[in-house]
């Protein structure tokens, strides 16, 4: 009863609380990663820290690569080309700026040896343009150009 | 009771044909069960802690009773509130050859299973269930310890000052990123609103856990919410990791009514630990609401912290390029991000490589940003990103330096969550000088110590205060806020955010007629803040304010009002607020009130200090000055 009249009490004031609520619309390219519109102040105002979070997405460790095209020539592997659909956008910025913590974990997700590394990275750098080779690029397609650059200078 | 609710009461009439499907479970081997089953009783394994901690048990009182309130997570009907029937049922499920693979009791519950079969022995005597999708989960995760996570408050947002708390699956695998992120969360097909307050509270929500990998954690909180995230490694190994996992795979998909106060994301999780290391105790003694942040001091205190890392919002990193940039460079990367000038020619006027490297990666940052807001298409997007990216992987080489990012104080170092205050006010007016005391149960005001806590920031849940004229022996209430939060949140130059105030109560003012008499007022404001210098904040807001009391001449009064303040923290320890601020009504009522305060506070210790108010108002025709001394402490 004690906790019934807190709650009753605290109704008015819960009006407040933050949330953490989003819903991403997964894809498998370049701004792909949508998340829905910044809070405004009023928004603010009714937010709760419930944290409601994407629905189906329990255990989502073992879901697949929601439906991009894997890459041809490099062995498949679904939990790259999620990774890399993933994080697209920040992957495109860390190898033009030639390092990044999203670089570092696809390096590590491709077997790089960590003494080639740096070399994979500069590599990648110099050749931006020709690995997003253009806007619409998907995960697989990007993977393909990545490995080939890897190889070709035999960081993989 | 409010689990055994009208909620809960319809859920489990609701449930019972469900539960019917696998009542049959026990009937094969019944002899070599039954001999398992008197050894478990023998050993007293229904009363230990770790079929306790698997089960969700609490003290109930008529016993006990598991917080789990999904029925398909217990093996016996009566399981929520009965251990013993509970262990015994589960044990006889091990054991049955009606069912196979997934849906086998030994791959639904294989946590239990586990710890049974360390204690009994089991695996020998029971049919062997193949689980290979959790030997897949297993094989795939490859868990090598545990991290408490802390996200911590949304910019411009106090009520994000509460954070929100995850766990952290930590694998073999060097990069952070492709941990497994924990999460427990109301699952709310309203996302905000009144009725979404009234259901987070009230438990009408299911509380369900997700397991995602940390990047898309770090996407969410760090990059679009702009919320830094503080991990707190935690002393657990492989084996108590590999536990975890088994244990969240018997949590999947079963709910629990989600209670925003107590039984909400942050005293959940802590039941994740005390599963896979029984001996922690970390769920009990808690009153009637659980703040994230103290869960984390729980943790600490029980020892099993090794390291705490910062990862820096997107905002923080932001501010660290633009900070090390000029004014102009700024604007090209503005200009670059609006779409008004093209990446590769408005980079060539600044002075040298670093400087156009610096103006490309903060345009790369501003698009995004943009984008998550929603202010460019898709395509426009695509293209000026990845023509903004161009041209910075055709300058190559090493990275522009920029200003380091500092680490703020850890949110667990902060100030205690609930105040108690103590103090004289010596006042001119009818109310005369009186002892006063307060309290709070959350979370911080704005002029308390900032540490852990953001700048500017004010969030107060349900203050009171009471004073007592000792002359008279007269115990008064004085003042009520259910909500009371103010953001502050400075310009910069690369955001400007509005600062805002809303609170609402009961407040014992005085009135232009002599009398005193308590208020209902509700007053709300927005405006901007700028800092001064690195001494603190300047702000102005317009506010709208609303009271009612017979007193007023139609016993209400409404109007607008501004408030113009400083709060300047030049010297640690000492933090000085000075606020001027005018209301004139003209809705019931017809009057301009002013008030002036300036305000000291001296902090001695993190969670004790010494506060001064002066304050002067006039009401009508009558001007009140008063001054409040009184001590801070924080519990």
């Amino acid at each position: 009863m004690k906790k019934l009249i807190v709650s009753i009490v605290s109704f008015s004031a819960v009006l407040v609380f933050a949330s953490g609520a989003s819903a991403h619309n997964q894809g498998c390219g370049l701004g792909d990663q949508v998340f829905p519109g910044a809070d405004t102040v009023l928004t603010q105002l009714f937010a709760i820290t419930t944290n409601g979070t994407f629905a189906n997405q329990t255990f989502g460790i073992t879901s697949g690569t929601s439906g991009c095209v894997p890459p041809r020539s490099f062995v498949f592997n679904d939990d790259l080309t999620k990774y890399v659909a993933s994080n697209m956008d920040n992957i495109a910025k860390d190898m033009a700026q030639g390092n990044g913590e999203s670089l570092d974990t696809l390096a590590e997700m491709m077997d790089v040896p960590s003494n080639n590394r740096l070399m994979f990275n500069t590599a990648l750098q110099s050749n931006f343009s020709s690995v997003f080779s253009h806007e619409g690029i998907e995960a697989g397609e990007l993977i393909e150009n990545i490995a080939f650059v890897a190889q070709n200078h035999h960081v993989i | 009771m409010r689990r055994s609710s009208v909620f809960a009461s319809l859920f489990f009439f609701l449930s019972l044909p469900a539960y019917h499907s696998f009542a049959k479970e026990d009937q094969p081997i019944p002899s070599r069960a039954d001999s398992f089953i008197a050894q478990a009783v023998e050993k007293s394994l229904h009363r230990s802690r770790p079929w306790r901690a698997l089960l969700h048990y609490k003290p109930a009182l008529n016993g006990s009773e598991s917080l789990i309130d999904d029925l398909l997570f217990f093996m016996a009907p009566d399981g929520k509130s009965n251990p013993r029937g509970e262990l015994e049922a589960t044990i006889r499920g091990f054991f049955t050859t009606d069912l196979e693979g997934e849906d086998h009791p030994q791959c639904r519950f294989p946590a239990r299973f586990h710890w049974l079969d360390r204690e009994l022995s089991l695996k020998s005597a029971v049919p062997k269930a193949q689980c290979l999708k959790l030997e897949k989960a297993l094989k795939d995760i490859d868990p090598s310890s545990v991290s408490m996570i802390f996200a911590s408050a949304h910019i411009n947002s106090p009520a994000s000052m509460f954070g929100h708390p995850l766990l952290r699956i930590d694998s073999q695998k060097k990069s952070a990123l492709l941990a497994q992120a924990v999460n427990y969360s109301a699952q709310t097909p309203e996302k905000r609103g009144v009725l979404f307050a009234f259901y987070g509270i009230f438990g009408y929500y299911n509380g369900l856990y997700s397991i995602l990998p940390y990047y898309e954690k770090v996407a969410e909180y760090n990059d679009f919410d702009m919320r830094s995230l503080w991990e707190y490694q935690l002393d657990i190994n492989a084996q108590e990791s590999r536990m975890m996992i088994r244990h969240l795979w018997e949590l999947t998909d079963k709910f629990s009514y989600y209670y925003f106060f107590d039984e909400n994301c942050a005293y959940i999780v802590l039941f994740l630990l005390e599963a896979v290391r029984p001996s922690l105790d970390l769920t009990s003694g808690w009153n009637n609401y659980v703040i994230p942040v103290d869960t984390f001091r729980r943790v600490l205190d029980a020892g099993i912290v090794t390291g705490v890392t910062y990862r820096p919002s997107k905002m923080a990193k932001m501010m660290a390029i633009a900070n090390s940039m000029s004014g102009k460079a700024i604007q090209t990367s503005r200009d670059i991000a609006t779409g008004k000038s093209e990446p590769g020619e408005s980079i060539q006027a600044l002075e040298n490589d670093d400087s156009r490297k610096r103006a490309l990666d903060l345009a790369a940052e501003l698009l995004q940003r943009r984008y998550a807001e929603k202010k460019i298409e898709k395509k426009d997007y695509q293209r000026t990103f990845l023509a903004t990216l161009r041209q910075r992987g055709a300058l190559g080489g090493d990275p522009p330096p920029i200003s380091p990012i500092t680490t703020p104080v850890r949110p667990d170092q902060g100030h205690l969550s609930g105040s108690f205050n103590l103090g004289y006010e010596s006042n001119d007016g009818p109310k005369g000088n009186r002892v006063t005391f307060s309290m709070r149960p959350a979370l911080h005001d704005i002029m308390d110590p900032q540490d852990g806590y953001v700048e500017g920031s004010q969030i107060e849940f349900f203050s009171l205060s009471f004073s007592f004229q000792p002359l008279e022996s007269k115990l008064w209430f004085e003042r009520a806020d259910l909500v009371s939060i103010v953001s502050l949140t400075p310009v910069n130059n690369l955001f400007f955010p509005m600062s805002w105030r809303v609170n609402f109560g009961l407040n014992r003012r005085e009135f232009a007629n002599e009398n005193v008499s308590e208020a209902f007022f509700l007053n709300a404001g927005g405006g901007y803040t700028a800092k001064v210098g690195n001494m603190g904040l300047v702000y102005g807001l317009l506010e709208a304010d609303a009271q009612a009391n017979h007193n007023f001449d139609k016993g209400y009064a409404i109007g607008p009002g501004i408030s113009l303040g400083l709060i300047l923290d030049p010297v640690p320890g000492w933090k000085t607020g000075i606020k001027a601020r005018a209301t004139r009504f003209v809705l019931g009522h017809d009057d301009t009130e002013y008030e002036v305060i300036f305000s000291q506070r001296y902090t001695a210790h993190r969670n004790m200090g010494i506060h001064l108010d002066l304050k002067g108002k006039r009401i009508g025709e009558r001007d009140i000055k008063s001054a409040l001394l009184k001590l801070v402490l924080f519990m």
